[in-house]
């Protein structure tokens, strides 16, 4: 009976001990501060997967390299979503990580909730030039006058263009909304067949309709915390944009997400509106394309493009290492500098460095998507998602309703808009 | 003397539970994992959350967490300026929607397929594999399938429509298609276990009770109305209760196959209350106390309803 007991009792230990989850080593290896003859071990998280994630992994491993001995970067990558809510988690209980990368349009948000830090001093004691990077992005990174980020990359939307098809339908390369609608009307614009510029009423409309609001003299919020799309600027906008679907019918109705991905890339559209990070997927399709800016294409005399970018933070820790924060500095020097590789997984180096190399300018179709001096970021607000993310919906409706009311779309959206922004100051208090 | 009397049997109580606990160690030390487990990811959450609905929890400045008592409550239930009464009651009116559509075929057409099955027809045992086996599959597979079935473009479904000379549907992106396909996708992934469930209770059946039956002239409906349903009464009884708590607390669904839409004046016609929760507890923007409160709330009308069935199907005999 005795022994039936301690058996069943070193059982229950067996199975509770198999049990035992934990944080993924990399963080807990880096959470301790390392120093093993000098060396200092920084733990660094992002959101990048995919082909960025491959290539960013590459970056890691080369400086890793290059610092041997000197600096490691522990880095640790999770999956969308998810990748919020653990530095929601992780950051106010102190196990956050020494370096972070977070969305642009995230950094104010976050910076006024104390959850990543201010790096002014930090920055103007390194050999970081903030001059080296887009100055509009560096911009939209202060916060009541201090800085939160060091930008890494900018991602804009382009138009693809099927150069075989093009020349089927006998049409030049347009640099206008108007060249652009009668070469993609010269498409049969029918069901199993060609069409001009299938669109999704889904993704990344969001980018389009700023690029639009942008273009036609909208913007996304009035002040810091007012929805400013509820105007006659907004309602071109999406006039703009719907227009290319119901008005011009370049496009099938109701596409899902990546239908019209999968249009381009079966040769069945003439154009297809898409982000630069897709442009490897779209090579290894083997449809012979090439890129032009949305400048111009939402209204004629505007070349204004929304582009959206991933930065550099530091997120809040109890206990501050300067090596560590030192060691990061150098770290995203370097990615900075090197960013060129970090262009061919599909985005614009935000860092000036990299775009001047000979690399970067090699490559064939980042110049397609426009003017780094066209780009314009998010409006830097720490209430922007709450204002501006209620017209997506609205928009989607747009997209699929030709008989939809503008300007009452509009107003909801802003109703919605403006309850969100009171309850995140309330929560915020 | 009296000091005695009050301390005795409290020392015998304290004897049979030693005795008790020495008695069945063995087995105690066995549920031991389970038990802990189940406090540690059920018990104590239950109860923290509860506790949560009634602060201001401020996750990211945790010093900011304030006590409010049933504000969270008020806010959701009645403050119609609020964002969250508007996600509340859309939240719920949507999910209320699926679980009276989705219960009565969940049950009908398990019980429906089960009878069949019952009869035993050639291959029956097979069939019961292909039905029950949607329900081994992940959320995420389930909808990849059908979401290449249900795509205006390009889907099965409106290709072959199209074959026939009938026009596209929107399945996913107008109503009421959205709901309909929701519905077809939960059914075919989850009808298996009720099926299962229903045929194992036929099976216990008596199949002298069918004979004599049929010897005194009952029709197949008569059959089934005065023999078969109420011998599996409580299996009937199990599978509303679960299915109907199953269907409450839909989220996979909606959220990867309509993403809650589509939306119309304003409103996302398939956003149910789960989908809802979850974005208010997480996020950059996270209000866990109302999240906990929405969580409460649905959790006491699962609570209400349930014990109405379960009265209502007693009562029924």
């Amino acid at each position: 009976m005795k022994k039936k007991v301690i058996l069943s009792f070193l059982m229950s230990l067996i199975i509770l001990s198999g049990c035992r989850g934990g944080t993924p080593s990399t963080s807990e290896d880096s959470n301790n501060t390392s120093s093993e003859q000098g060396k200092v071990t920084i733990s660094y998280w992002n959101l990048l997967t995919g082909a960025d994630g491959t290539m960013m992994r590459q970056l890691v491993r080369n400086f890793n390299e290059e610092y041997k001995g000197v600096i490691e970067v522990a880095e640790q990558s999770v999956n969308g979503d998810d990748y919020y809510n653990t530095l929601n988690m992780m950051i106010p209980i102190g196990r956050g990580p020494d370096v972070a990368i977070m969305h642009s349009y995230y950094v104010q948000s976050y910076a006024n909730r104390d959850i990543i830090v201010p790096i002014d001093d930090l920055v103007s004691n390194s050999d970081i030039d903030l001059n080296d990077y887009v100055e509009d992005l560096v911009d939209s990174l202060y916060f009541n006058d201090k800085l939160y980020g060091i930008p890494l990359d900018i991602h804009p939307l382009g138009i693809y263009y099927n150069k075989d098809l093009l020349e089927q339908f006998n049409c030049e390369v347009p640099t206008s909304r108007s060249e652009l609608i009668e070469c993609a009307k010269k498409a049969p614009n029918k069901d199993g067949d060609i069409w001009g510029l299938p669109i999704s009423a889904e993704w990344p409309t969001d980018y389009t309709f700023t690029s639009s609001l942008y273009q036609n003299g909208g913007q996304e919020l009035i002040g810091l915390d007012e929805p400013g799309y509820e105007t006659k600027e907004a309602e071109e906008a999406l006039k703009a944009v719907t227009d290319l679907i119901h008005v011009h019918k370049l496009s099938p109705l109701e596409l899902g997400n990546d239908q019209d991905l999968f249009y381009f890339k079966n040769n069945k559209a003439l154009f297809h509106i898409q982000g630069i990070w897709m442009l490897n997927s779209i090579i290894e399709s083997d449809v012979n394309f090439g890129v032009i800016p949305l400048s111009n294409m939402f209204n004629e005399n505007s070349e204004l493009i929304a582009v959206r970018s991933h930065s550099f933070v530091f997120p809040y820790q109890p206990k501050v290492s300067q090596a560590k924060r030192e060691a990061a500095l150098t770290f995203i020097k370097y990615i900075g500098n090197n960013s060129y590789l970090w262009a061919t997984a599909g985005q614009i180096p935000a860092s000036k460095v990299a775009r001047d190399t000979d690399e970067y300018k090699e490559l064939p179709y980042h110049s397609g998507f426009g003017k780094i001096e066209n780009f314009r970021v998010a409006k830097a607000s720490p209430y922007y998602h709450e204002a501006y993310t209620p017209i997506f919906s609205r928009l989607t409706y747009a997209m699929r309703n030709s008989n939809y009311d503008a300007e009452e779309l509009l107003r909801l959206a802003a109703v919605e808009g403006k309850k969100l922004v009171k309850e995140a100051k309330e929560n915020i208090g | 003397m009296k000091l005695k009397n009050i301390k005795k049997p409290k020392r015998n109580i304290l004897n049979l539970i030693w005795s008790n606990l020495k008695k069945n160690m063995t087995a105690y030390c066995f549920i031991l994992p389970f038990m802990i487990l189940f406090s540690v990811f059920f018990v104590f959450p239950f109860f923290y959350g509860i506790f949560i609905s009634f602060f201001k929890w401020n996750i990211f400045q945790p010093e900011k967490t304030a006590f409010v008592g049933l504000e969270n409550y008020i806010k959701i239930l009645f403050q119609s300026d609020s964002i969250y009464f508007d996600y509340f009651w859309s939240g719920l009116k949507n999910t209320f929607l699926f679980v009276l559509i989705s219960v009565p075929c969940l049950i009908g057409i398990a019980l429906f397929v089960a009878l069949l099955l019952d009869i035993e027809p050639p291959g029956y045992r097979f069939l019961r594999v292909v039905f029950f086996m949607p329900t081994v599959f992940s959320i995420s597979a389930v909808i990849l399938i059908w979401q290449w079935q249900f795509n205006t473009n390009g889907g099965f479904i409106n290709e072959l429509l199209i074959t026939l000379g009938l026009e596209k549907i929107p399945w996913l992106t107008s109503q009421p298609w959205a709901w309909i396909s929701i519905l077809i996708v939960t059914i075919w992934w989850t009808m298996g276990t009720n099926m299962v469930i229903l045929n194992a209770g036929l099976k216990d059946i008596d199949r002298s009770l069918y004979e004599a039956a049929e010897i005194d002239g009952a029709t197949y409906w008569q059959s089934l109305r005065y023999i078969s349903i109420p011998a599996i009464s409580n299996q009937l009884f199990t599978v509303t209760i679960l299915t109907t708590i199953a269907s409450f607390n839909i989220y996979g669904q909606p959220e990867m196959l309509t993403s809650g839409g589509p939306v119309i004046n304003g409103e996302f016609t398939t956003t149910v209350l789960m989908m809802r929760i979850r974005s208010i507890a997480f996020g950059a923007n996270a209000q866990p106390g109302v999240a906990a409160s929405m969580a409460v709330c649905l959790g006491i009308i699962m609570i209400c309803i349930s014990l109405f069935q379960a009265k209502y199907i007693k009562k029924l005999g």
